[in-house]
């Protein structure tokens, strides 16, 4: 028999107690507060919201809306647990319109942080003051402020020592604080956000924006992203997304939502990747907003109390019609790269602008932001850190950066001018990071391009209208041996120049290995090849593609290109295609007789994805007319 | 240095030696001409390295001396001045060119630095007959290759073997070689590989009408001396590949059929052909040769039929067409002669008028795709 005194005593929780362990899984840092807070505000019906953030929302976290308000008799109740005016029983849970719906985030906040709200309904005369200190009441008062809500909260964790400690560095906080704020204004983007780093203006964004002018503004500025928008039986998109060669080594530049709500999801962000196929260099990921809208029954938001993962009901579905959507507007939009040499387009003509620039003080050394920002406009380098991997320095985006002086404007020191034209040699390596803006191709006939001249062997100059195009010979001719050679592998139509000379190759141990498992492809890919005992291959035959090209050399690269391509899990007929391409494809260095060169641009143009080679790399990109200005300060 | 000579010499002189200097080149001086004023006689040169090349032109010397000058400039302005009587005098670092009614003047380059050409050694020349040299080049050196990735076939092999010698090029897709009777080179069993370039330039300075012409064969090195003009070119190195292991013998299946009917109906048929593989198909029943292609890219078919005289079972054979028009251009005679076997083995080709010992080509087909 147990003693009536070791006898466990079971009793509820104190609430505030209760509070605080939840708060550990609602709030892990700072910016589910900021998420929470501001969630709030949008279910009150705000239509302008700021936010403040002071030493990355570990000081301070304020956030100011305009929404219904509270009356001063429901105020506490908003701080109990599980109070909700959201959600009356579990058939709303199935429809959720709103973000809110556990009645958890403001007693879990205040269970972890000194929170002040003021709150003021449209119709009452005063707004109440209430004040929480670790989830103990302090105070409650009449206060004269407009309507709205106001939430500030203080020294976040304050008595949490260790989730204090578990913080990451304030950079990190910070930048995820601003990728949320960016999630939450792209989610939004009818509401007026207002977003305030150390009382430094961030962006202020209007109220009514369109959907391609926020994400424009949020992501990059002065590019020229792509809107689509479309139904399906079971899922509506809307989406804004950027150009192939604005795609980034990391996720961070794409913005999914289901009903509003930010998610996390791998299978849609990869729907999203998928749909720019070959057109994306490889580990790179387009950036974009996708939201989506789905009948509310079909998704489950519980899954996570921080409500970033969701379930989809027909996730499958609309994974395809993700995937289609974005395929058929990258198709129909001819999205082509747009050439701007460092310290030129658009950013730099706004830089100049903003005579002086400071140092972001949460951000470490070296990295400047512009000082005033003018309203409606995003701060570049707030846009830099947010998609700067953590760790890992990226100094091509400080190259960037121009130092002025502040009192006589002049230049102080600009590492863009020394990076380009200054190092031969260096200048090839840099060019991916040139900054480019994509555009919409025009429809033109390729007929009307002309030739205009040709530069380093490699370049094809070509014009229409009053567009210039820079082609990469030997990126287009690979993108049209790729494209035919897939077709005849798929037609079993590979052509096979027989040889007057058998060649006898011996192979590599993993060339051999290699060879024997596609040995059937390669054959099939207008090759004849045998073994002829050993590690002795005989070449009898070569696709007519690969011209007069030493089948040697041409047998092993293609053996070598196919383990790669392989291990890197690309389809094995699509990567002979890729390798045969690339072998037979004009190089850098071959010259092109005009006719070549015309007849060249003329195919790419026919071309199904005339933009990219099958390795990703633009096939061309775009000089315009104005840009030209610009650069000589004409406009 | 002063020289005086008729605008016309001068000017064909420097169209000739602008065969070998390089249009641009990573060395600026390449882009220039070398002239030496001798004893009664201008020597003029200009080298891409590779090749080289010096003409000689008697004339009227007043003063020897040498000068370097801008090749493509001189012969600008020699070109376009009237014929007269040319007098050329270098004043320190120009060069003056005085014309009756006016002068020019153009900056000389210092010729220490013009490179060094190979001497010529003239006691190891050899005389060979002009026509027949001229004839291998001619009937060989469009089978080059130009691709660099095997160097020994972007040259002609030249070979001497028993009392005959030949030229032989390929690569590796078809084949030529010339054969004419030698004796002036027997014994001499060294095998050397020409650059194309420098052989399809010897004509042009033989074509005067001279009986024979002087090869000096050196250790990497040949060097024609055709009269005024001396040609020099690098050698490249082999091996070659054994071509002759490859020419047929036992082709059971001949056709023989009209050359310029076939290379017209070739031609035009081609037309519709892929533009990567140039694909035509041959089939051959009886007594007509049917050339065929079809082009799924634009959507076209092309068809000829011609009549031909054929032995043999019958054939279906797919060929680059450039390879067979090519081919025929260089046959001399209107009927040619085709020793087939299968669709894959090569295809001996050669006209009625010379034996395919003299003169033949080799062609390999395209495996047609199903
Ligand atoms: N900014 C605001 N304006 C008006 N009412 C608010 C505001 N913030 C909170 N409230 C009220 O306080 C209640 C409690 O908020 P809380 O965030 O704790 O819960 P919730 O939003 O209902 O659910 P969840 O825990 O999922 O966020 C809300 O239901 C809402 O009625
Ligand atoms: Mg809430």
């Amino acid at each position: 028999m147990i003693s009536p005194a070791l006898k466990p005593w079971i009793r509820p929780l104190p609430e505030r107690l209760v509070n605080k362990i939840a708060a550990g899984e609602v709030i892990e840092r700072p910016a589910a507060v900021v998420k929470e807070l501001v969630e709030n505000s949008l279910d009150a019906g705000a239509d302008r919201i700021e936010i403040h953030i002071e030493k990355s929302g570990s000081k301070i976290i304020k956030i100011i809306d305009n929404g219904c308000g509270i009356s001063k008799e429901q105020i506490e109740i908003a701080f109990s647990r599980h109070a909700t005016s959201k959600i009356y029983n579990f058939n709303d849970l199935e429809k959720l319109v709103s973000y809110g719906f556990r009645g958890e985030a403001l007693p879990s906040i205040a269970s972890v942080a000194r929170v002040r709200m003021i709150s003021r309904p449209n119709d009452a005369e005063l707004a109440t003051e209430i004040i929480y200190e670790g989830g103990v009441l302090q105070s409650k008062q009449p206060v004269a402020a407009p309507p709205g809500t106001t939430v500030e909260v203080e020294n976040l964790f304050y008595n949490t020592p260790a989730r204090r400690k578990f913080l990451k560095a304030e950079i990190t906080e910070s930048r995820h604080i601003s990728r949320l704020v960016t999630a939450l204004a792209i989610g939004r983007y009818d509401i007026a956000f207002t977003f305030i780093v150390n009382n430094k203006n961030i962006f202020s964004l209007p109220s009514k924006e369109k959907l391609k002018d926020r994400v424009t503004a949020l992501l990059s500025p002065g590019r020229e992203f792509i809107a689509l928008s479309g139904e399906t039986d079971e899922v509506k998109v809307e989406a804004v997304i950027g150009s192939p060669d604005m795609a980034q080594s990391t996720r961070l530049g794409q913005y999914i939502f289901i009903n509003g709500r930010f998610i996390y999801s791998p299978s849609l962000s990869h729907a999203f990747m998928s749909g720019y196929g070959e057109l994306l260099p490889r580990g790179t990921y387009p950036v974009g907003a996708l939201l989506l809208r789905v009948r509310p029954d079909e998704i489950d938001v519980n899954v996570h109390p921080s409500k970033t993962e969701i379930k989809l009901a027909r996730e499958k579905e609309i994974y395809n019609a993700v995937h289609r959507l974005i395929k058929e507007a990258l198709r129909q939009e001819s999205v082509v790269p747009v050439f701007l040499p460092r310290g030129i387009g658009p950013e730099q003509t706004e830089k100049k602008n903003n005579s002086h620039q400071e140092r972001f003080p949460g951000y470490g050394k070296g990295k400047i932001i512009p000082g005033p920002m003018s309203r409606f406009k995003v701060n570049k380098d707030f846009l830099r850190e947010l998609y700067h991997p953590s760790g890992v320095e990226d100094t091509s985006l400080d190259s960037n950066i121009v130092r002025v002086d502040k009192t006589t404007g002049e230049i102080v020191e600009n590492q863009a001018t020394v990076s380009f034209p200054g190092k031969p040699g260096a200048s090839l390596d840099r060019l991916p990071e040139l900054p480019r803006v994509i555009q919409k191709m025009p429809a033109a006939e390729p007929e009307e391009i002309s030739l205009t001249g040709k530069f380093a062997d490699l370049y094809l100059l070509c014009k229409t209208g009053d567009k210039l195009y820079i082609i990469d010979q030997h990126a287009a001719h690979e993108r049209i041996l790729y494209e035919d050679m897939l077709r005849r592998l798929d037609n079993h139509a590979v052509v096979a120049q027989q040889l007057l000379f058998p060649v006898p190759v011996e192979l590599s141990p993993e060339q051999l290995a290699c060879f024997e498992e596609f040995m059937d492809l390669i054959n099939r890919s207008g090759f004849t090849v045998s073994a002829f005992g050993g590690r002795m291959v005989n070449i009898e035959a070569v696709p007519t593609i690969l011209g007069r090209k030493d089948p040697e050399i041409i047998i092993r690269q293609i053996l070598d290109d196919l383990a790669a391509l392989k291990k890197a899990g690309q389809d094995i007929k699509k990567a002979m295609a890729q390798s045969l391409a690339c072998r037979a494809a004009v190089m850098a260095g071959d010259r092109l007789s005009d006719e070549e060169a015309l007849g060249l641009v003329r195919q790419l143009m026919h071309c199904e994805n005339p933009y990219s080679c099958p390795h990703g790399r633009p096939t061309f990109i775009k000089v315009s007319r104005e840009d030209l200005d610009r650069q000589f300060g004409r406009c | 240095m002063k020289f005086s000579l008729s605008k016309s010499k001068f000017s064909n002189c420097l169209q000739s030696i602008l065969q070998v200097v390089p249009s641009k080149s990573t060395l600026p001086i390449l882009t220039n001409v070398m002239i030496e004023a001798l004893d009664n006689k201008l020597k003029i040169s200009a080298t891409d390295l590779d090749i080289s090349i010096t003409v000689n032109i008697e004339c009227g010397v007043n003063k020897k001396g040498s000068a370097v000058l801008p090749a493509k400039i001189l012969f600008e302005i020699i070109r376009e001045l009237p014929e007269s009587e040319i007098t050329v005098e270098a004043t320190n670092s120009r060069v003056e060119i005085k014309i009756p009614n006016g002068s020019y003047k153009i900056a000389s380059v210092s010729p220490e630095d013009f490179p060094k050409l190979p001497a010529v050694n003239t006691k190891k020349e050899i005389k060979i007959g002009a026509d027949d040299l001229v004839k291998m080049i001619k009937k060989t050196t469009f089978a080059c290759s130009t691709d660099e990735t095997r160097p020994a076939l972007n040259g002609v092999l030249w070979q001497t073997k028993g009392d005959r010698m030949q030229m032989v090029a390929t690569d590796g897709h078809r084949l030529a070689k010339m054969s004419v009777e030698n004796t002036k080179l027997k014994g001499m069993s060294e095998d050397i590989i020409i650059p194309p370039k420098v052989l399809n330039l010897v004509p042009r300075f033989v074509d005067g009408g001279a009986k024979e012409v002087g090869v000096i064969f050196g250790e990497n090195n040949i060097i024609f001396n055709l009269e005024d003009t001396i040609l020099t070119s690098r050698l490249i190195e082999g091996p070659y590949p054994n071509y002759e292991q490859v020419i047929p013998t036992e082709n059971d299946k001949k056709l023989i059929v009209s050359r310029e009917e076939l290379s017209g109906a070739v031609r035009r048929v081609s037309i519709l052909s892929n533009t990567l593989t140039h694909q035509v198909k041959f089939s051959i029943q009886g007594g007509k040769l049917t050339l065929s292609t079809s082009n799924a890219d634009v959507g076209g078919e092309g068809k000829e039929v011609i009549s031909c005289d054929f032995q043999g079972e019958n054939i279906e054979i797919g060929y680059n067409a450039n390879y067979v028009v090519e081919i025929l251009s260089k046959m001399d005679n209107d009927e040619v002669i085709f020793e087939l076997s299968q669709p894959i083995s090569a295809g001996v080709i050669y006209s009625s008028s010379m034996p395919k010992e003299d003169f033949l080509c080799l062609v390999m087909p395209l495996r047609l795709a199903e």
